[in-house]
Order: C-alpha cells, then structure tokens, then sequence
C-alpha cells in the first residue's frame, strides 16, 4: 500500500511550513510528500526552516518533492499527483494542519468499495464550527446547506461529495481540467463523480484538520470573478447531466405559480430539482425537489442569469410568462 | 347567487409609490356587485384593509387554494392570484392596465384591457419606474357586465 501526500500551494510559505509538519507527525506517515507551487516558487532549500523541515521529513522517511506548477490551477496539480502511482493520495491544503490521527484514521475507513475519506475541516474558531444538525452532504444540498466536514464529533456518514482535504484512491478518477485557474467546486466534482461510479465516500468527523483559511496568497487567490462564473457554468452543466435540474427563481410571487406549471416537464427531464425560492411556501407539500434559498442560488446563476424577466427581455419575448420558462430550462 | 374571491391589490412598492396595477374603482365596482347579490370574499395582506365585510387577511396558499375551489370565479387585478389560479385550473376575471394580458394573462380568463395604448413599454421593468395612470383601467360597469355575463 502506498500513500502519497499532495499540497498545492500559492505564496503561503508560512502556513505551508505548519502544513508540511503536520504531515510529518502523523502517526502513519505516508510514503511520500509532493508540493505543488504555483505562486513565487522560492527555492525553499535556502530558508532555514525550511532546511529543517526537508531534513525532519528525510529523517520520517517521507519522500518529498517540490513541483513548481504551471499556474494554471489546483486542479492540474492534483491530477498529476492523481496518476503519480500510488494507492491512496491524502489532499491536503497549504493552511491545513492535520492533528496526528488523521491519516490513520482516514485509512482505517479506506475499505474494499470505499473511494475516498474525509474526516472534519474546520477553523480553529468555535464561530466557524457547526454543530451537528442535519447535514448529510447530498449532493442536492449543495446550494445552500452546510457541510458536514464544517463540524467536530464522532460520527461517521456516508455522503456524496467531499470538501477540502481528504485521502481518496489513485487514479480511480479524473479531475474537471475545463476549470479555471479558481479551480471553484473542484473537490466536490472530482468527489461525486468517485461517488458515481459506485464507490463509498465516507466522513469521520473525529479526524480534524485545522483549517486557517488565510486571508494572503492561496491556490484560488483569484480577483477575477469571472473565473468563479466559468467554473459555476461548469459545475451547473454537470448537474444537469448528473440529473439535477437547477432552477433559481429570483423573480415575483406569480411568476413562482406561473413557474409551477413547468414543473412536471422538468421531472420528466431530471430525475430531482433543485429550486432556489423568494417564495418557498410555494412548493409546500411537493415532492422531488430540494428547496434553497435564493442568496445561495445566486452563486449558481450570477448577473441575472436567473431572471425570467431578463431572459424575456434578451428574448424580446411576447407572449406567455409560463412558456418563457418553458424556453429558458426545458 | 354567486360568489365571487376578490384579490385587490398587487405588491408594495418599495418607494412607496402607488403599484400601476391597483385598481381604482374597487369601492364602486363592489357596491355594483353587491347591489346585483353576489357574494364577495377578499383575500390580502392584514394592512391592506378590508373593503368587504368578509375579508380573510394574511391565508397561506393552501387556504387560498381551498376558497378559490368554493368560489365561482375570482375577480383580481394582474397579480399572484390569477397564476395561482392556473395551477388549479380555476377561471376568473383579470383587471388589467399597463402589463400586457398576452404575457401575464392566462387565455381562459377574462382579461380586461381598456387599451394597449396605455401599455407600458417596458413590460419587464420594476413597477417602481411605472407611473400609476387612473385612466388606463375600465369602469367599474364593464367590470360588472363581464361578471354577469361569465360562463
């Protein structure tokens, strides 16, 4: 069995020196660290933390590599270390710091038909730690629901999709490449398409990473925010073939009735709908869909890429408010 | 006798400004109604004030769709309630003014327009930019023949 440790990482070399010790001090220790930099690449030989750090790693037996990486997104980065050959590959973040149990724990779950393991992603702020209620990581809750990685205890859930760091089997699938350099919803792809192809996802959120979530530099320290856009249009494109409609309905209470009456069209077309509401009463007592609310939803569809009523406009549309749904998502 | 559900008055405006689509003749229309012996039922918002004895304020859908199934028609200027209406096949009387039937109407009803003259140009704009004109709706009399008159 064969473990490889892959960080991608983007002018964070201090949080990325707490990461890299985190790794040396599990309690299994995997076989070999790679780090892919995509920011400054500094050449981490002549920092004289980093000297020891090396040399700490040399003593573990941990086998590492610093990758300068061609910038253009984590997501290439965890795609080479994906088909790197080994068994199992433990993603981890450069401002994550892993307690010593967790790839141990991780491990211990990596069973026959299990294709990746998580354990708890959380701040080191109890204003960032949820407590356990109701998230079950479907990935029909996506938009808008909390992650059952955001919280600590002991419980152990199937799910359907991962978040941040987890330890997952190699070269069991690809990662999304038509990403943008924000690589935005990359691990929830990547995680739901193992799920997909019939493998467990498993969370034990006894197993804690602490997470920094740093303010300076970072893989997705992005300005543009029409890499977010681009990558959005990728993740709704593939819930739409993954069976899941996505409707956001950003627009007047007769226009969410007039909406009703495409509805069962639409089940024929997906197999569940999500709908994002300013109306959720609405949809009371109808079955098939997940509701979310409609400030979630906006990251799904920004810059009126919802409105019905924008839609009709661009259209110059003429006639019924109920076919002008029926064009814009059947 | 008929019974009739009226839903009044469309949204608030958040500049405050009277909505477009709010009929102004309600109080003449209802007086004719009720002088004919129909019976009406209103529905809306508690601060809409009643401008019938039997005015149920603030029902959720499922409330509304249970009285728009005892009534034998609705009467509503163009706002939720005829789209609600649709889901449940049930027919009524729409007032309309400077939103076109055509793309907020539903060809079962009885859609009122006095003139697409009074039409706004821009039919997907927010109501605040639209100016409350008393002229572009009918009198309550036309009202009342389309009620007699519906089948």
């Amino acid at each position: 069995m064969s473990i490889l440790c892959s960080i991608s990482t983007k002018d964070r070399y201090d949080s990325l020196l707490l990461a890299v010790q985190s790794v040396a001090m599990q309690t299994v220790r995997p076989d070999k660290l790679v780090i892919f930099d995509d920011g400054e690449c500094k050449d981490l030989r002549q920092d004289s933390n980093w000297i020891h750090m090396f040399k700490l790693l040399d003593i573990k037996k941990i086998k590492w590599e610093v990758r300068f990486g061609n910038k253009t997104g984590q997501h290439h980065n965890h795609q080479i270390a994906n088909h790197m050959g080994f068994d199992f590959v433990w993603r981890l973040d450069d401002d994550e710091i892993a307690e010593p149990n967790v790839l141990s724990g991780l491990l211990k779950h990596m069973k026959d038909g299990v294709g990746a393991v998580g354990g708890a992603v959380v701040m080191p702020d109890p204003q960032f730690q949820f407590p356990e209620q109701g998230q079950l990581n479907k990935i029909t809750g996506i938009y808008g629901e909390p992650n059952f990685q955001w919280t600590i205890g002991k419980k152990v859930l199937e799910v359907e999709h991962l978040y941040s760091s987890f330890l997952y089997r190699g070269g069991i699938n690809d990662y999304t490449m038509e990403l943008s350099p924000v690589a935005h919803r990359e691990e929830t792809m990547f995680s739901h398409e193992i799920y997909r192809k019939g493998f467990k996802l498993i969370v034990d959120n006894s197993l804690i990473t602490w997470h920094f979530r740093q303010t300076k530099g970072g893989i997705r320290s992005h300005t543009d925010g029409t890499m977010y856009e681009w990558d959005e249009s990728v993740f709704l494109k593939k819930m739409n073939n993954w069976g899941y409609g996505v409707i956001s309905l950003d627009c007047g209470l007769g226009d969410h009735f007039a909406f009703l009456n495409i509805l069962p069209e639409l089940k024929k077309k997906y197999k569940h709908i999500i709908i994002g509401a300013c109306y959720p009463d609405v949809f009371e007592g109808i079955e098939g869909i997940t509701l979310a609310t409609i400030a979630s939803m906006k990251t799904a569809m920004p810059n009126g890429k919802d409105s019905v009523y924008k839609w009709m406009i661009d259209h110059n549309w003429k006639t019924n408010v109920v076919d002008a749904f029926r064009g814009m998502y059947l | 006798m008929k019974r009739i559900l009226i839903s009044p008055y469309s949204q608030y405006l958040r500049n405050d400004k009277r909505n477009p689509k709010n009929y102004p003749h309600w109080a003449e229309l209802l007086n004719l109604l009720q002088d004919e012996g129909y019976s009406i039922t209103q529905i809306g918002l508690f601060n809409e004030g009643a401008l019938v004895r039997d005015f149920r304020a603030d029902l959720t859908f499922k409330e509304i769709k249970r009285l728009l199934n005892e009534v034998d028609l609705f009467i509503s200027v163009d706002t939720f309630l005829p789209h609600l209406a649709h889901t449940l096949g049930k027919r009524g009387i729409v007032i309309f003014a400077v939103s076109d039937p055509n793309i907020f109407g539903y060809s079962e009803n009885i859609n009122i327009l006095k003139d697409r003259k009074y039409l706004r140009e821009k039919q997907f704009d927010y109501w605040e930019n639209c100016e409350f004109n008393p002229e572009s709706f009918v009198e309550p009399e036309v009202v009342l023949e389309h009620v007699k008159a519906f089948r």
